[in-house]
């Protein structure tokens, strides 16, 4: 049996209260466990008893109807800043996190969807390549196609250029909407602005504002690409404008201040 | 709920949709229902009691019990049938309230909502103070809402006191307000629910009505931030869809108010169907999963069956709602049409072109026509405002083609017309408007058609036709918006004709009508201008003076200047000629008249012989403009008046550095001009100082004078300066009159680089000395070149004269003519104006236009700057048109002139005694013809050229005859 990552979810980490997760057995029991610790298919847990004792027990992963883990530390944090498009914010809190969720990542009720529908979009709009390889070796499959999809185009983007075109070609379709639709627009624009393709990049960034309005994160880089894009056309007034949304929405982000610096 | 597609803010072709019908009921009465009686099974002192003697408490207690376990498992007909059975038994005593009580609750759970109204009212009837009277009260309001008596429903929800007004009760009594167009009443019960926050889905529901309320009530910012935090609470949301129209109608709320910013935010927040269906199947699904769980937690604890098997009826019937929902939404057209057409108009009127372009592309690929009409046509409308020419081009012909009935099309059609001026194709723009006047003569854009029309007919240069259209507006449009633009174009087409003695007058009624018009500045340099044609140089002056004084800040006064320096020249007032041609630059920004007004200060500095204020005003001129596309100019300019100082080093080091700068650069295309000077300057030798003209003067090589100062290795290593450098080494030797050797070194280029490494100026030369080698693929690629990456260049009328001749030697006569009407059109036609006549004259008489061909060899010919060549071949055409029209006598006449006046261009001269020799045989004088043969075989310079064979063969067969 492989080792598998043995963690243990403590009162100190989780800001002392009373129980962190709460396993629901198949049978209908529930266990509060004030810290957890996985070992293989097992679950090791502590939990208060009534005289405030504490007490060991073990279940078997396989009997494990779900487990409502607690909100994870900084994770709203996390969200208020994707939902402000701060990517290097999100990504300094994910992390963190990513270690923390992978471990239980196979079991009911995990919160790897949840850390990865941040993470992912935070590493395509400000995450490096070593990032990017970190996430891809660990990465399992989060029962979410799209954000699987999203996924692969980002490893794609890093190790496969060519692979990755096609990927794009085949997500961002008109009026798509999901996020591996959104990071294909991205990488359509880029190339559409080095290819000076103006038409092309202006259009594939607003896509990624137009029908993917849920993906913050992105947005601040496809505004920026979008303004780029209308500079090279020759449209200051439309970049003007656009530049006006960024500011609104997005203010205190590194693309701001690149497209505020590009139109003084 | 509203239906878009009767907002007043919405295009016709928003598709109608159907919202479901909002059920704010819960089943959780029933699980009250269910606890209360099971725990009334198990109260002390509850005991049911026979009145019939016969029917004993423990038959009555079976009874009871089997039908109450009934009710628990949900067969509600039996617990019917049970508990009637034990009144029909006469049971009695305080257990009996229970009975009468879960007798109107199995109705209702049966849905027989009379039946348990009238139960629950005579529960009420019998037990007014009973322990359940409120459940009770609850339950009539609940069956009166059930059989549509909303009014009673009302009354009866009021009349709960207590602790019977749940947040349940007060939402449906919101909501009942709410339908009853008492929105403030609504409000006034829901804001204490809401004020507690989002606790769990029922307090959602109670924001979602406050959120509906307040865009009832147009308070539509707090209805956003109720909506937008519920958007970020999806577990709390039992129906999606609500949420999703109640935030579709916000979004139009705001359109309605015109807060297009706050709409397109509501907007963004819509779900897509695909997601909606994808949430409530998640959502069914985790529905789905409890049960089972449940069942299975049932089977391994039976002491919580009862609790369970009623969480799972609550659950069920979750589900089925949920199921209903699903369905719904399947049901539902899709509104995603509706939704993009809004957000479009949203960004056209906050002016974000682009993004309204995206989403009307997006909605040209759907299917519905009515939303493709509306895309195509708005399309063409943004893509003109975005300046994108042939992108809205491409849509008014799309838009045209599918919708050739639209109500649009005229505007379409208009703007059609608008886009192909803006790309300079005038002629196809008059055919549009010409259609579309056809179309509708008196439509709204008659007038405008007209004024278009007639300005595309002036673009193109035909002021005759233009003239007639302007006066065809005016005829008709007497007081149209453009009268006064259209009054002075008249007066511009005199001038541009060169018809300034009706300019002039033309212009004058435009400044007395007009005073301060928009044109009135312009107005007053034309006059200037035709004072000017008319040699009234002094009124030139004076008027230029009054013309400065009045518009000090006008884009014009570079020109106004300009023109006094032209008359100043006239009246040979040269300094002061100098000091209107440098106003003339220092005031204006078009690059023409800078160029112009620089070089004719220039030239009257020179006459002067002012060549320091020359050489001073060209480091001006390079100091404050030095990426100016005359500046190379200039430092050739500058470069010469040093020499003229005398100062021939110092003008070679300048050269050098200078050229250093450009030398790499291919987009420089007068580098050439200055490496031709720096030849010129290394060409001769330096003139020897007074003191040593006694001695002997030391040895001077150009060639090495030259390399100083063009040193390969101080330059970048590239084609382009390679070849320059090789240009500069031909031009030494063809100013050292060594042309053989030049043109060797000349012809070295050619074969070395590729067009692509060259600059305009060598690209044109190369291209012409490949065509004269008659070399015309390898000519043509130079030629091709030098059109497509130097658009601009002055040099471009070599590209199309090149072209044109290369046509015109392979026998594509009205390919020819098009290149060489596009070298005067297009390029201007500045360097090779005499070639491209000439060689239109030689493709029109190979089309045939004997008359056009011999007007224009007429023009040639009597052209004295372009004596030459040409003139002889020019006359000799002239005898080829008139032996064309079979004037025999009158060809012979040119073909001698060529070559009793014309004896230098031997090649012309041997065509010509041929030709000569044709005609008198065809006069029947065929004696006359060999003597000019026999003449022209006398001629040795004529020896070399294949006329000498024929004409000795003609000679050599009459003498054998």
């Amino acid at each position: 049996m492989r080792c598998r990552l043995s963690l243990i979810f403590s009162l100190s980490l989780l800001g002392g209260s009373l129980f962190a997760q709460e396993i629901v057995m198949k049978d209908g029991t529930m266990h509060k466990a004030t810290e957890m610790r996985r070992e293989g298919q097992f679950i090791f847990y502590k939990t208060l008893a009534p005289n405030t004792s504490v007490t060991e027990g073990v279940v078997a992963v396989a009997q494990i109807q779900s487990i409502v883990f607690p909100e994870l530390e900084g994770f709203a944090e996390a969200r208020v800043a994707a939902a402000r498009g701060h990517a290097l914010k999100v990504l300094r809190i994910t992390e963190g996190l990513v270690p923390l969720v992978r471990v239980h990542a196979d079991l009911p009720g995990n919160q790897w969807p949840d850390v990865m529908r941040l993470h992912v979009p935070a590493l395509v709009a400000g995450g490096n390549s070593e990032a990017v390889s970190a996430l891809q070796k660990q990465w399992v499959s989060t029962a979410d196609t799209d954000l699987d999809n999203a996924a692969k185009v980002l490893f794609l983007n890093k190790s496969d250029p060519e692979k990755a075109g096609l990927a794009w070609a085949a997500l961002a379709k008109p009026g798509a909407s999901s996020l591996g639709a959104a990071i294909s627009w991205l990488g359509i624009g880029q190339q559409a602005l080095e290819s000076k393709k103006w038409g092309l990049a202006i259009r594939s960034f607003l896509s990624v504002e137009l029908f993917v309005p849920a993906q913050r994160l992105l947005h601040p880089s496809a505004l920026l690409g979008a303004i780029r894009g209308m500079l090279g056309a020759g449209d200051e007034v439309q970049a003007r404008r656009l530049l006006v949304e960024l500011k609104s929405e997005y203010p205190d982000t590194p693309e701001y201040e690149s497209a505020a610096g590009l139109l003084p | 709920m509203a239906n878009p597609r009767n907002h007043t803010a919405c295009s016709p072709c928003a598709p109608l949709l159907q919202w479901p019908q909002v059920h704010w009921q819960r089943p959780l009465f029933l699980v009250l229902l269910v606890l209360w009686v099971a725990g009334m099974l198990f109260l002390p002192g509850a005991r049911l009691l026979a009145q019939n003697p016969q029917t004993s408490e423990a038959k009555l207690n079976e009874v009871y019990a089997v039908a109450m376990g009934a009710f628990a498992k949900g067969e509600f007909q039996l617990a019917v049938e049970g508990l009637q059975q034990m009144l029909a038994l006469g049971a009695s005593g305080p257990g009996l309230e229970s009975v009468h009580f879960s007798v109107a609750a199995a109705f209702y759970n049966l849905k027989d909502y009379q039946k348990a109204k009238d139960k629950f009212e005579a529960y009420k009837k019998l037990y007014p103070n009973g322990s359940k009277a409120g459940d009770a009260q609850l339950a009539i309001a609940q069956c009166q809402l059930a059989l549509g008596d909303k009014e009673g429903a009302a009354a009866s929800f009021a009349s709960l006191s207590g602790a019977s007004q749940t947040e349940q009760v007060l939402l449906m009594r919101a909501s009942l307000l709410k339908e009853a167009g008492k929105p403030d009443e609504a409000m006034a019960l829901l804001e204490p629910v809401f004020q507690t926050g989002l606790k769990s889905p029922l307090f959602a529901d109670a924001a979602m009505m406050v959120a509906s309320t307040e865009v009832a009530r147009g308070n539509l910012d707090r209805s956003w931030k109720i909506l937008a935090s519920l958007h970020g609470r999806p577990d709390l949301i039992e129906d999606p869809l609500q949420l999703n129209s109640l935030t579709f109608e916000l979004g139009d709320a705001f359109f309605g108010a015109k807060e297009y910013r706050s709409a397109l935010k509501a907007y963004a927040l819509v779900r897509q169907r695909d997601e909606l269906l994808a949430v409530g199947r998640s959502r069914l699904l985790a529905i789905s999963k409890k049960v089972d769980f449940n069942i299975a937690v049932a089977k391994s604890d039976p002491s919580r069956v009862v609790e369970l098997i009623a969480t799972n009826n609550r659950l069920k019937a979750m589900f089925e709602e949920g199921k209903q929902a699903l369905e719904g939404i399947e049901k539902a057209p899709s509104a995603v049409g509706a939704l993009r057409m809004r957000q479009a108009r949203c960004f056209q009127e906050i002016g974000r072109l682009w993004e309204a372009v995206v989403l009307f592309e997006y909605l040209r690929q759907g299917g519905e026509p009515e939303a493709r009409e509306a895309a195509l046509y708005s399309l063409a409308i943004f893509h003109a405002e975005l300046g994108n020419a042939q992108e809205a081009l491409e849509a008014i012909a799309a838009f045209e083609k599918e919708f050739p009935k639209s109500t649009q099309l005229q505007t379409a059609i208009f703007i059609q017309g608008t886009q192909l001026l803006v790309k300079e194709e005038f002629t196809a723009a008059i055919g549009v408007f010409a259609k579309l006047l056809k179309m509708a003569p008196s439509g709204p854009h008659a007038e405008a058609s007209q004024f278009f029309t007639a300005n595309a007919l002036f673009s193109l240069g035909k002021y005759q036709d233009a003239l007639e259209a302007y006066a065809g507006y005016v005829k008709k449009h007497g007081k149209g918006e453009n009268l006064e633009e259209v009054i002075y174009r008249i007066a511009l087409c005199h001038f541009f004709s060169g018809d300034y003695a009706k300019a002039h007058p033309a212009l004058e009624a435009y400044l007395d009508k007009y005073g301060d018009g928009l044109f009135s500045a312009d107005a007053s340099y034309r006059v200037a201008s035709c004072y000017q044609a008319a040699k009234r140089h002094d009124d030139v002056i004076q008027k230029c003076d009054a013309w400065a004084a009045k518009n000090p800040n006008s884009a014009l006064l570079g020109e106004v200047f300009a023109l006094q320096g032209d008359a100043l020249v006239a009246k040979e007032r040269r300094d002061d000629a100098v000091v209107a041609y440098r106003r003339a630059v220092e005031n204006t920004s078009n690059e023409d008249v800078v160029g112009y007004a620089l070089f004719e200060a220039n030239k009257q500095l020179q006459r002067l012989g002012k060549w320091a204020e020359s050489a001073s005003m060209f480091r001006e001129f390079l100091a404050a403009r030095p990426e100016h596309p005359a500046a190379v100019s200039a430092m050739y300019w500058l470069s010469k008046a040093m020499v003229k100082e005398g100062k021939l080093s110092e003008a070679k080091e300048y050269l050098s550095e200078q050229i250093a700068k450009f030398i790499s650069d291919r987009q420089r295309d007068a580098v050439e001009q200055l490496i031709t000077l720096m030849a010129q300057f290394c060409s001769k030798r330096p003139e020897q100082p007074n003191s040593v003209i006694s001695e002997p003067p030391a040895a001077y090589d150009a060639t090495v004078e030259l390399r100083k100062y063009l040193d390969a290795g101080k330059f970048p290593d590239s084609a382009i300066s390679s070849a320059r450098i090789m240009f500069a080494e031909a031009e030494l030797l063809r100013l050292l009159r060594r042309p053989e050797q030049a043109v060797l070194k000349f012809d070295a280029i050619c074969e070395q680089f590729n067009p692509k490494d060259l600059g305009a100026a060598l690209l044109a030369q190369c291209g012409d000395r490949l065509l004269e080698r008659g070399m015309r693929k390898d000519a043509e690629k130079f030629y091709r070149a030098l059109a497509s990456e130097f658009p601009k260049s002055e040099l471009l009328d070599y590209s199309y004269n090149g072209l044109g001749q290369i046509a015109l030697l392979e026998g594509k006569a009205a390919e020819a003519i098009s290149f060489f009407e596009m070298a005067v059109d297009k390029a201007g036609a500045t360097s090779k104006l005499r070639e491209v006549t000439h060689g239109k004259a030689k493709a029109l008489l190979l089309l045939g236009k004997l008359e056009e061909a011999k007007t224009v060899f007429e023009q040639v010919a009597s052209t004295r700057e372009w004596r030459g060549e040409c003139t002889a071949e020019a006359v000799f055409y002239l005898g080829e048109v008139a032996f064309a029209k079979g004037d025999i006598s009158g060809a012979v006449q040119y073909f001698q002139r060529v070559f009793v006046a014309y004896q230098r261009y031997s090649k012309v001269v041997a065509k010509a005694y041929l030709r000569a020799a044709d005609c008198f045989e065809k006069l029947g004088e065929p004696e006359k013809g060999f003597a000019h043969l026999r003449e022209m075989i006398s001629k040795e310079k004529l020896a070399a050229f294949p006329e000498m064979e024929s004409a000795k063969k003609r000679i050599g067969s009459e003498a054998q005859r």
